[in-house]
């Protein structure tokens, strides 16, 4: 067909043209950061808090930053999915994930699994749960009012947790300790029936997300709010004591917060880091998701990637420091 | 309590809020019908569309989700033996030999008539008792729990058709393959292979859709033909016979739906069990228990009225003490609390105009999921007539892809595909799958139970006998064998 000289070497400059063309194309798209969707891991199945918050989270951030950003759940082994396959992903910052600490820093440090969560380029933080302690009032129980009181105990306190793999357990077992009471846990319960078990008096206290869900027992008065883990009493439940009123100023370490913090993989370009890390802090300054994600009782503060990196640090040392105690759960 | 009823019933008549309800039952019956989607995968992709949205439409989105998934599950399930979701599972036993003697559009018609009526009778429950509830609610405790979890296990032997001892070996095996992954009660974790992927299980998802989608999918390939061997009987009457049908076995749908109301009561213990314990009681409870498996009506019907009767009953543990009684709850509770609405106790005293709002849209979405089954279920039925290997390609993408879609997780769909070698091998080796899954199902909320009783109790056994609720489970599960060997003599 193409038998003249001219149209021969015609279609060959046009193919490679073309060919250029194509092969320009994701040049010019990586000097424009972002151009093409972004995925943010979470750790949890659909519907829990951690995936409800990425989702409203991710659709602000998709305004802002004009590309699709996707929640992908990846579940398993109490959110650490998302760990593994973060530190696997492209360091192209179109992979983002939401984890879960200082659970995840428990894997690290007692269970000796990789990867180092320090070698994560952090960017902000997603929310933060900060922790309360409620006891049960059930007739014939030991009724605690108070750490203080709970120091006094002879035998150990009947305390319920979900499992190990949560924020649960090592702010369970490191807030035990710190105030010093003799306590006995009892793992496998799921969240709602640690609230049932409270008010059945199965178990005398348990630690739980000082979020709304999770204080009906204390509104009822079927159970007690001891403290919360907190430096401030919390502005939505301005009743409950902190432990650092109590005498307990360890109890208000950030350390000690539930916090779901966004990573990118090991070695994230910084400049790719930064537009992500200025997105978030645009993102928890919405003031209309601000309110909706802080009716539930979660706290949206935005964190800078140097504080946050500082966080991360400063939970691994402190599960570090009670590594041997929380040891003793985990087989 | 019936306060907000006239404001909420208002509210429904609203052009924009029937529309609302139209596409979420549309929605519902899609993601309940599609294997390995479901209903709460599609409230959370919907959650930030609605983010602006009043609270009141949004609930009806939501419900009208939620009440029209579990039919649309039912619909493979039927179809071609296929659980749509985890809860639909007991359905496929009796519902997919209906479809292969030509009877699809009546097993159709059954279960829009079960999932209507066990509906109304979960919501009902909850309007008339939600004030009163609490008590029975916290009588159920894990010693409770332990002997309604044994309750469904020993049946392994009546559900065992043809060898017992292949019966109890497949539940064996279930039990087995339930206690993979991290134990949370002992910190032990068993039989991962070091695996981080078994760390939390078997997947349920992967599991159904293998065993029974890709299990029935090789045995398609090796058998040819089409599913339905007889004429198909695919007529809009076939189907309002079988949800008139209902009301000839009204015992067995009110068993089934007070056994599902029950079971979303209890916190901790999902739809998955609701389905199965009503199913093996029906069985236990038949004059004919032979005939389940084969396309017995009640096998439907328990399954299907039990699924829809048990979200009353976690409404009630949602809406009355605002814990969420299983995972589609705690996403209402997520809507409810960012559109301002405080969940527990006070709930149903300072908010009746949501409560009610729930209500009917979940009784409206249910009614509509039910009549879209009723006019649909001739057109679906010829299904059953098209040859299948084109059925096998179709339910492969879609079985695999939804597996997939799920997690994105690949070893998801090897699993899928190991599940359904064995589906397929025990099909052809004459062992029952009923025993498997009710094995899985239960073993591991039997053992969690057991030891968190033994735990709570300080290692005494007395804890397993110190309820009088305990002691009406163990007398009817020893009671109800006997008196039925009575009544066959």
């Amino acid at each position: 067909m193409l038998n003249s000289k001219p149209l021969r070497t015609a279609a060959i400059a046009m193919l490679a043209a073309g060919a250029l063309a194509l092969a320009g194309t994701p040049a010019a798209a990586q000097d424009k950061y972002p151009a093409k969707p972004i995925t943010i891991l979470v750790g949890f199945s659909v519907g829990g808090a951690m995936d409800t918050a990425a989702r409203l989270q991710g659709d602000v951030l998709s305004k802002i930053l004009g590309v699709p950003v996707v929640v992908r759940n990846v579940p398993g082994a109490g959110g650490r999915n998302s760990v593994t396959i973060l530190n696997r992903s492209k360091p192209d910052g179109y992979t983002m994930a939401a984890i879960n600490l200082p659970g995840q820093a428990v894997n690290q440090v007692v269970r000796g699994m990789d990867p180092d969560l320090r070698s994560f380029t952090w960017i902000g933080r997603q929310v933060s749960n900060p922790y309360f302690l409620q006891a049960t009032t059930k007739e014939g129980m030991d009724r605690w009012t108070s750490l203080e009181q709970m120091k006094t105990a002879t035998k150990p306190i009947k305390a319920g947790i979900t499992g190990t793999g949560g924020n649960t357990f090592p702010i369970s077992v490191i807030t035990a300790n710190l105030v010093g009471y003799p306590v006995d846990f009892i793992a496998g319960f799921k969240g709602p029936e640690l609230i049932t078990g409270i008010i059945r008096g199965d178990i005398a206290i348990t630690n739980l997300p000082l979020v709304n869900r999770w204080t009906t027992a204390v509104q009822s008065g079927e159970a007690k709010a001891i403290a919360v883990y907190l430096p401030e009493r919390h502005p939505k439940f301005p009743d409950i004591p902190t432990g650092v009123e109590q005498g307990f100023p360890e109890l208000g370490s950030a350390s000690l917060v539930g916090q779901n913090l966004y990573a990118l993989p090991p070695k994230t370009p910084a400049g790719v880091a930064s537009v992500l890390e200025a997105a978030l802090v645009k993102v928890n300054d919405d003031a209309k998701l601000k309110e909706k994600i802080q009716a539930n009782g979660n706290i949206v503060a935005p964190l800078s990637a140097r504080d946050t990196s500082k966080l991360i640090g400063d939970m691994i040392g402190l599960v570090g420091d009670n590594a041997s105690l929380l040891e003793k759960y985990v087989k | 309590m019936f306060e907000g009823f006239g404001g909420a019933l208002a509210t429904i008549a609203e052009p924009h809020v029937i529309l609302t309800l139209c596409a979420g039952s549309i929605i519902g019956l899609v993601f309940g019908a599609v294997p390995g989607l479901g209903g709460i995968l599609a409230m959370s992709m919907l959650l930030p569309f609605t983010f602006t949205w009043d609270a009141v439409t949004a609930v009806y989105l939501f419900s009208g989700i939620m009440g029209a998934s579990s039919f649309g599950g039912s619909i493979s399930a039927i179809l071609l033996n296929t659980p749509g979701t985890p809860v639909n599972a007991a359905t496929c036993f009796d519902g997919y030999p209906m479809a292969k003697r030509g009877e699809a559009a009546r097993a159709l018609g059954l279960s829009a008539g079960a999932c209507l009526l066990g509906a109304l009778f979960g919501l009902v429950i909850l309007a008339l008792l939600i004030q009163v509830m609490r008590p029975l609610v916290l009588a159920f405790g894990h010693p409770e729990i332990f002997w309604l979890v044994v309750f469904g296990l020993v049946t392994t032997a009546t559900v065992s058709q043809g060898s017992l001892l292949k019966g109890l070996i497949a539940g064996g095996v279930g039990i087995l393959l339930s206690l993979v992954g991290l134990n949370e009660p002992t910190g032990l974790i068993r039989y991962t292979l070091g695996s981080e992927y078994l760390w939390d299980g078997i997947p349920l998802i992967p599991f159904f859709v293998g065993l029974f989608a890709i299990g029935e999918l090789i045995n398609y390939s090796a058998q040819g033909g089409t599913i339905a061997r007889d004429d198909v009987q695919a007529s809009i009457r076939g189907a309002w016979q079988g949800v008139l049908e209902n009301f000839h076995h009204a015992v067995c749908l009110l068993r089934s739906s007070s056994i599902g109301t029950l079971v979303g009561i209890i916190p901790g213990v999902g739809g998955e069990t609701a389905n199965l314990i009503a199913y093996t009681v029906a069985v236990q409870s038949s004059r004919d228990p032979g005939s389940f498996g084969k396309g017995h009506p009640e096998g439907v019907i328990a399954s299907e009225a039990a699924n829809d009767s048990k979200d009353g009953g976690a409404l009630l543990t949602t809406l009355s003490f605002g814990i969420p009684g299983s995972l589609a709850m705690a996403l209402l509770l997520s809507i409810f609390i960012m559109h301002g609405i405080s969940p527990g106790p006070q709930l149903i005293v300072e908010q009746p105009i949501f409560v009610w709002t729930l209500l009917n849209g979940y009784v409206v979405s249910n009614a509509f999921a039910s009549i879209f089954g009723l006019f649909a279920a001739r057109y679906l039925a010829v299904i059953t007539r098209v040859p299948v290997h084109y059925l096998s390609a179709v339910i492969a993408v879609v079985s695999l892809a939804g597996t997939y879609i799920l997690r994105e997780n690949v070893w998801d769909v090897v699993l899928v595909v190991l599940l359904g070698v064995l589906g397929f091998g025990m099909r052809r080796a004459g062992v029952p799958v009923l025993p498997l899954v009710i094995g899985f199902v239960l073993g591991n909320l039997a053992e969690k139970s057991f030891l968190l009783t033994l735990r709570i109790h300080d290692g005494s056994y007395s804890g397993f006998f110190d309820s009088a609720i305990s002691w009406i489970l163990i007398l009817t599960m020893v009671a109800a064998p006997v008196a039925k060997r009575l009544r066959t003599r």
